[in-house]
């Protein structure tokens, strides 16, 4: 069968390179963002259109690779004519927009919104959560002072959820974003594991009937680790490390790699801290994964990390 | 060019996928996030697969074909197109040849006899038929449920008959791709490590493509093909083939019959292993060289499924003296009077030098734009998202597309009387292969082994969950505690070989192999199940035999006939299908010329063989702390001198950690027949 004509010649290249479809050019929607016009394609968010500006919009539950759920409101923006603040990660731009990104009222809203989270949940472990607090005059401990105890305010503290050797789960520390949950659901692991239960401040995320994680639909993808703005959701290692006192992100080494199982091809993120692989992600740009894993390119590492006896 | 013809993201923009023998959405998770956006956007999924798996639950319609029926679903789906009018004449006539016999082959399969032969209701096989030729985009996906019979190669080209009827191919969202299961199944067959191929699916015997490889090395390549694996081990019973240079693989556990893999393994001249554990294999070569590990360890370049090719990363220091591959072959070959040093990215020029399709994939480019798909002619040229566009230029570029009638042929592990369960395996979601790496890490879903029966047939067998049970082929015994599992029609059982150190399952399953690749037919056992007391107890009068034991059954007579009445036994190529062998003294680029020299004459005169096996490093591992681990002699009985190793550094231990919700019986052995 080797011999046969298409196989023991390489095919000749194709005279047109194979190409996605072309599509038409979008329709282009002009607007003033913070007294500079753009024009972004109709569709775009507020969020996009920022971007392109490079305006910084500060965002907790927003991700590019997820539908937006507008719960933190902390992107609020001015769009000029409305009633009120509109959250950017999910505003569609409009023709003629007069958007502020920064205004004393913007400004006020991000603040007590940064407060009221500050406040009720632990964002000790929340990346870029103090520099924000920082800029817009967040002081989470002013309720005490009005109120004054720490038990008047009310707080979602609890003990961290310990019941599987992969993932922590700390709720003491979840602002309800949602990201897990859309993680976890339609926007890419389509396992529906958990979601959000109950109302108003018991508002919460669970698994079905808040069982542990062995007995619900969890399959440890860890996706929604992946996705969690406050280290509420945590691979073993790191919340052990953590509590150690040993986690030094700064000494870690990041690198790009291939995951070793499966013919997929996943770029697997890398973070190396004293030769050890104490975490692995997935970079959101990324074509093939968007930043999703699955369990063993998450957390099937620990073959090649030491023993102690290595 | 062998390769998926489509891109991930074509999956997502498909209106129809034929998802054939696969269970995507356990052993390829990511691929199937790419396939549920397909669904959101609103393709039709239809899944066919003995078992109604995870991924079977995604589909519009489930198409529970019986094992190994697969070609005759094929030819009746081909039928309905044609008589129903759906067949795409022009695509057809203009880029296909063999149409006519294609048809006549086919023209007995109607609904009815496909619904006969499958098991799948022709109102069915009909909807499936018209979706797929009336999609304007369709796909066909497969893994190892196609190719892992002895009709392997006749699966595949059922399926390419389908695409070519229709012209689903060679469009943007129309393709054929199997989707593969390991990280760089892909990048050796890419590399050349096939039989017939030179790096860049060069063929070997074309004169103008080896006058350039002698040219660029300054040795003649020979001129014919090599063996594939099963081959190799014919050419060892033979005494053709006496070293053996073993790089990433198991042969003495992953063979399915492991007495002959072992003697003949143990009777080469030379036996060098290099592997990231001391695996059986490596225990019994002459030489060893701890390697790094692939991932994680060293520094090149794998292709996935899409054709993609991508830059690993050396991210950790190998362990004690385990070294990259690399380093160890251009020391060896200094050590052999080759001066040879050499980087990764050096060894990919030298391949982007020699094959066309990689030429334009730089490091650069591969970094800047996340990995490139193949084919890549020049620095500008983008790589192509889809084969085989050709087929759709005026007049067709190159040679047309042949139909290959292929036709149906029922697995040769017969079912009857005395075997009358069907037995297939695959994988779980959080296992991999044989478990040497996911092994290590503390899956919460780790179950351990069972053997999953349908409720029907546990009813009539009066087994319940969690018992262990004899689970007996012609080739074979093991023990296995039982699983219900619900998506399992009568007559259908499954098993995984995740944890072979618990329960062999590879002691059961067929070593019939596709005579043209010789892949084995791991997809489709015949079994039977036999219950009673005390079974997997030490004292219950079934002596265990060590692993490798073959235990013939007395109750059959299938068992003597079986093992001589299938195909020549052969190397289990389950998964290591990219092998390349140079049979021959002066080979073909590096690892050849090397092998040349690195082998002594033998007595007669002739110059030894020599294999390499490229596939990922995963290995069978024993368990072992470094303590326990054997320090082999640093000079072997033949004279060879070993690599002198610490078990300290060496070895990897593996922490089994077990929470199974089934307990697997103790000890999990191969159990003796009730005669012996």
């Amino acid at each position: 069968m080797s011999h046969d004509e298409i196989s023991f010649h390489l095919p000749p290249p194709a005279a047109l390179i194979p190409a996605p479809p072309a599509v038409a050019a979008p329709v282009m929607v002009p607007l003033t963002i913070d007294g500079r016009a753009v024009e972004v394609p109709a569709g775009a968010t507020l969020i996009d259109a920022c971007k392109t500006l490079d305006i910084d919009v500060p965002t907790l539950c927003y991700l590019e690779t997820l539908t937006p759920v507008n719960a933190c409101r902390v992107c609020v923006v001015e769009v000029e004519g409305a009633r009120v603040l509109a959250p950017a990660c999910s505003r569609a731009v409009e023709a003629g927009m007069v958007v502020k990104t920064r205004s004393p009222r913007v400004d006020l809203s991000r603040k007590l919104v940064l407060e009221l989270l500050g406040s009720s949940v632990d964002l000790s472990t929340a990346p870029g959560l103090s520099g924000m607090m920082h800029e817009y005059g967040a002081r989470p401990d002013r309720f005490q002072e009005v109120l004054g105890s720490p038990s008047s305010v009310s707080s979602v503290a609890q003990p961290v959820k310990i019941d599987n050797h992969l993932y922590v789960r700390d709720y003491g520390k979840c602002v309800l974003c949602y990201k897990c949950v859309e993680a976890c659901g339609t926007d890419a692991q389509n396992t529906f594991a958990i979601a959000v239960a109950g109302r108003g401040f018991a508002a919460h995320i669970s698994t079905e009937l808040d069982v542990p994680l062995p007995d619900s639909a969890c399959v440890y993808c860890g996706n929604c680790i992946a996705v969690c703005p406050t280290g509420a959701l945590m691979a073993t290692p790191e919340f052990e490390l953590r509590q150690a006192g040993q986690w030094r992100p700064e000494t870690q080494a990041v690198t790009d790699t291939i995951c070793p199982y499966c013919g997929v091809g996943c770029t697997l993120t890398v973070h190396v801290q004293d030769q050890q692989i104490v975490k692995v992600t997935s970079p959101f740009d990324n074509a093939v994964t968007r930043g999703n894993l699955c369990v063993k390119g998450r957390f099937g590492f620990e073959y090649v990390n030491r023993t102690q006896s290595d | 060019m062998g390769g998926g013809t489509s891109s991930y993201q074509e999956i997502e923009e498909t209106d129809c996928i034929l998802l054939w023998g696969s269970n995507a959405r356990e052993t390829h998770p990511i691929f199937f996030h790419h396939l549920l956006a397909g669904l959101k956007r609103g393709a039709k999924l239809y899944a066919i697969d003995p078992r109604r798996t995870a991924s079977a639950q995604w589909a519009d319609v489930w198409a529970g074909l019986d094992v190994g029926t697969d070609i005759a679903l094929s030819n009746s789906m081909a039928r309905e197109i044609i008589s129903s009018g759906l067949a795409n004449h022009e695509f057809i006539e203009h880029a296909t040849t063999g149409f006519a016999a294609y048809r006549e082959l086919v023209e007995p399969w109607t609904l009815e006899r496909g619904e006969a032969e499958t098991g799948v209701p022709a109102a069915v096989i009909r909807e499936m038929a018209h979706t797929y030729a009336g999609a304007k985009r369709a796909i066909i996906c497969w893994t190892l449920g196609i190719t892992e019979h002895h009709t392997a190669v006749h699966n595949v080209m059922a399926l390419i008959n389908l695409a070519l009827l229709t012209g689903q191919v060679g469009r943007w969202g129309s393709g054929l791709n199997p989707l593969r299961g390991q990280n760089n199944v892909q990048g050796g067959g890419d590399m050349g490590a096939l039989p017939d191929r030179l790096p860049g699916f060069q063929h070997v015997e074309n004169d103008e493509v080896r006058a350039k490889f002698d040219r660029f090395y300054g040795v003649p390549v020979p001129p014919r093909k090599g063996w594939h694996l099963s081959d190799m081990f014919n050419a060892m019973d033979r005494g053709e083939l006496r070293a053996l240079y073993v790089i990433g693989e198991n042969p003495v556990q992953s063979e399915a019959d492991q007495h002959r893999a072992t003697r003949l393994l143990e009777g080469l001249e030379l036996l060098v292993v290099q592997d990231i554990f001391l695996t059986e294999t490596a225990q019994r070569a002459d030489v060893v060289f701890p390697a790094a590990a692939g991932a994680f360890e060293s520094d090149g370049t794998v292709t996935n499924s899409e054709r993609r090719v991508q830059r690993v990363r050396k991210t950790l220091n190998p362990p004690g003296e385990a070294r990259e591959d690399l380093a160890i072959i251009c020391d060896l070959a200094r050590k052999l009077g080759h001066d040879w040093t050499a980087d990764a990215e050096t060894v990919w020029n030298e391949v982007r030098q020699l094959s066309p399709i990689h030429a334009g994939m730089s490091y650069q480019r591969l970094e800047k734009m996340s990995g490139l798909q193949w084919p890549c002619y020049d620095d500008q040229h983008p790589g192509e998202w889809f084969l085989h566009g050709r087929l759709w230029e005026r007049p067709v570029r190159g040679p047309r597309a042949p139909f290959s009638p292929v036709k149906h042929e029922l697995p040769l592990d017969e079912l009857n009387a005395d075997f009358p369960l069907r037995l297939t395996t695959g994988r779980r979601l959080a296992e991999y292969n044989t478990g040497v790496q996911t092994g290590s890490y503390a899956s919460p879903t780790r179950r351990g082994e069972t053997i999953d029966v349908s409720p029907e047939d546990a009813r009539r067998l009066g087994i319940a969950e969690g018992p262990p049970v004899r689970v007996i082929s012609r080739r074979g015994v093991v023990v296995a505690p039982v699983h219900i599992d619900h998506a399992l029609r009568p007559g259908l059982t499954f098993m995984t070989f995740h944890f072979p150190d618990d329960v062999p399952t590879n002691m059961l399953t067929s070593d019939a192999t596709d005579p043209l690749v010789g892949t084995a037919e791991f997809k489709a056992t015949a079994i039977r199940i036999e219950t009673g007391s005390g079974i997997g107890d030490p004292g219950s009068g079934f002596s265990p035999l060590p692993v490798g034991s073959r235990t013939p059954d007395p109750g059959s007579s299938a068992w003597t006939s079986t093992s001589s009445g299938l195909s020549p036994r052969t190397w289990n190529v389950r998964r290591s299908i990219a092998c390349w062998v140079q049979p021959r003294p002066v080979g073909t680029g590096r690892l050849a010329t090397l092998a040349a020299t690195a082998a002594p004459p033998l007595a007669d005169g002739r110059s030894p063989a020599i294999v390499t096996c490229y596939c990922p490093p995963v290995t069978r591992c024993r368990t072992q702390s470094a303590g326990s681990a054997t320090v082999p002699s640093t000079t072997s009985a033949r004279g060879w001198r070993c690599r002198p190793r610490k078990p300290g550094a060496w070895s990897r231990s593996t922490i089994c950690w077990r929470p199974s919700r089934v307990q697997p019986p103790s000890p999990m052995s191969v159990m003796t027949s009730r005669a012996a």
